[in-house]
């Protein structure tokens, strides 16, 4: 007895109907402007044939406006999970093809399953973003069927690194879905992002905007910071997140995928002392201190294009896994401003909650003076970095290159903020305030009396840099762990971060910290 | 009915109060500018300058990063830039802040001269 041969051939017609809806002149349609098919990124995301899906037959039950007995392949979402080389991965991806990928309950339904499993077996999700938005036909059950999906972001945001891919419109409240997630990549042409759109902004300011002024990658990228990638176009957009999962643990009770077979490095490496400029007002490239620090010269940096007076990113160091902070005097002297501290606090705790420890290079000026930062609460912003590196328990290593100035000091990641390790290079100037600002204020009777004051405060200044605005007088009250040459960076980092592995630190218990936000 | 204009003249930005004077309109008006004596000479309020007005930037303007002075300028108008070409130097916290040319072409106009306080977002130069 074998199963009767139309049962199969049922079930074959089945699956094929739903897996190739999509026709070839639709396809060639979509390859041309850079897009894939929902079927065609999955196949692209995992490694061939670890794809299962669930709920391939799953479909909607909505009888209004025309949706009774509509045909809706999957209902719009492929859902499963699979293998990227070693690590299990879950996924979910809307099919514009498909009723423009609008999702109502059973979508939803969908969504929250393959999210549950990933908690479950604690494994990364990525979620690929492609929609109209809610499937208003479905009324009252759409609206439901976000909230059922912000509601297991939140769920899994801290267990599971969850990864948001726009491929194409993301728009009204969907757009909440990625933002409740830890990082957000966007395709430059076809991704659009936003809550209310052009048509409603002009009907209720009166203001005429477009798509790529209010929704587009390249503003979301550079403006808003609410995308920390911008990919060229699908392939690009699946290579990025390939590369960020090389980074991450699959979950907070793991560690990051550190190659320890690697050796130490323990080579001085002669070439960083040519990085330093001569004079302290000449900018350093820290995106060059960076290459030559990490392994094989790569950062993965996140936020690339959004608040470049810091950098912040995923490297190796001898094999290790680290976030990099760092600061960039080649864009706005690297001062801190609003946007640069949500940058950074964001990509600390990040690196927290999936164990990666952080190294922190510092030159910084201090906080950006301004009528507008301080309008703009640069206070709560900037306690927001105070915050997040005060309450991370992963491994810091902070080391000050050169300018570390007042409460841009602190925010840097200092032994008081919790660093386990702090070198200082012998160009570093560690000090309550730049000299000039000081001199005024410790000297102001002097120079008040001074003949010439300009040379009695230059004097003032000259004796206050030499003897304070050093790496020696923070080193002799035992503010930092050594001082080492530049050239000693790599391999002093890189055996401290080795040696700091098994940290292991305590907190009081609560729910959580109450962070600025 | 008093309505209030921000209107932009040769880059200087002004307030102006406009009085519509249609059937209904009461001639003692709340003023909300400066109240001057009738209503027939409401049409414009006193223009007075804003903060120093600042330019839309358009393509190939190449905007100050933040509020610092010119310390150096390296590019006259006319002279063909490469994109990557340090072109401007700003003096801000003490730090030197340089402006890069964003794409290759030839630099149409210098806005700016050497001494000049400049705010974030203003244009010192365009290359076209």
């Amino acid at each position: 007895m074998a199963i009767k041969p139309e049962l199969l051939e049922t079930l074959r017609q089945k699956r094929d109907k739903i897996i190739n809806h999509v026709s070839p002149e639709k396809l060639e349609a979509m390859h041309a402007k850079g897009r894939l098919s929902a079927r065609e990124r999955i196949n692209v995301l995992f490694d061939e044939g670890t794809f299962q899906e669930i709920g391939l037959h799953a479909t909607h039950h909505a009888v209004h406006f025309g949706m009774e007995g509509r045909e809706l392949p999957a209902d719009g979402v492929i859902t499963g999970s699979g293998y990227v080389g070693s690590t299990q991965v879950a996924a979910f991806c809307q099919d514009y093809s498909v009723l423009a990928g609008t999702l109502g309950k059973m979508q939803a339904r969908k969504i929250t399953r393959i999210m549950r499993y990933a908690i479950k077996t604690g494994i990364p999700v990525i979620a690929f973003k492609d929609s109209g938005g809610a499937r208003i036909q479905e009324g009252v059950d759409a609206l439901s069927g976000y909230g059922d999906v912000f509601y297991a972001n939140v769920l899994l945001s801290g267990v599971v690194p969850q990864i948001a891919i726009i491929l194409g419109p993301c728009a009204g409240g969907a757009a909440y879905s990625p933002a409740l997630m830890d990082f957000v990549i966007m395709t430059r042409k076809n991704a659009h992002m936003f809550l209310t759109g052009p048509e409603v902004i002009k009907a209720v300011t009166g203001r005429t905007t477009t798509m790529a002024e209010i929704g587009g990658a390249e503003m979301h990228a550079s403006v808003s910071g609410n995308a920390h990638f911008l990919a060229e176009d699908d392939q690009h957009a699946i290579a990025i997140a390939k590369n960020l999962l090389g980074y991450l643990p699959p979950n907070n009770t793991e560690d990051p995928p550190h190659n320890l077979a690697m050796p130490i490095d323990n080579q001085p490496d002669p070439d960083m002392d040519g990085l330093i400029p001569a004079t302290p007002s000449e900018p350093l490239d820290m995106m060059a201190v960076i290459r030559r620090l990490v392994d094989n010269g790569e950062i993965l940096e996140v936020h690339g294009n959004f608040a470049r007076n810091v950098i912040v990113g995923f490297a190796r160091m001898s094999g290790v896994v680290v976030g990099i902070v760092a600061n960039q005097p080649m864009h706005m002297a690297g001062a801190l401003d609003i946007d640069a501290s949500d940058k950074v606090a964001r990509f600390i705790r990040t690196c927290n909650v999936f164990n990666i420890p952080l190294v922190t290079l510092v030159d910084v000026p201090g906080f950006l003076p301004g009528i507008e930062q301080e309008r703009g609460g640069i206070i709560r912003h900037g306690a927001k970095m105070l915050h997040a590196f005060a309450s991370c328990t992963s491994p810091k290593i902070t080391v000050i290159l050169r300018k570390s100035y007042g409460g841009s000091y602190l925010a840097m990641c200092s032994q008081e903020l919790g660093a386990d390790m702090v070198f200082a290079w012998p160009t570093a100037e560690i000090a309550v305030m730049g000299a000039e600002a000081a001199v005024n204020i410790l000297y102001r009777k002097e120079l008040e009396k001074a003949e010439d004051r300009a040379a009695t405060a230059k004097e003032f200044t000259q004796k206050y840099r030499d003897e304070f605005a050093s790496p020696y007088e923070a080193a002799a009250n035992f503010y930092i762990s050594d001082v080492i040459e530049p050239s000693e960076t790599r391999s002093t980092v890189s055996l401290a971060l080795r040696k700091l592995l098994s940290k292991r630190e305590l907190r009081p218990s609560k729910k959580h910290g109450n962070m600025p936000l | 009915m008093q309505r209030l204009f921000k209107i932009t003249v040769n880059g200087k930005e002004y307030d102006v109060a406009v009085q519509e004077l249609t059937s209904g309109a009461s001639l003692m008006p709340n003023y909300i500018g400066t109240p001057v004596s009738s209503a027939t000479s409401q049409v414009a309020s006193a223009p007075k300058p804003a903060a120093p007005a600042v330019a839309q930037a358009g393509s190939g303007d190449h905007c100050a990063q933040m509020g610092g002075v010119v310390a150096g300028i390296f590019v006259k108008e006319g002279q063909s830039v490469n994109e990557g070409e340090k072109i401007l130097e700003l003096e801000a916290m003490k730090m030197k802040v340089p402006v890069i040319a964003t794409a290759s072409g030839k630099v149409s106009r210098i806005l700016v001269a050497v001494g000049d306080a400049v705010t974030a977002g203003q244009p010192l130069l365009t290359i076209s």
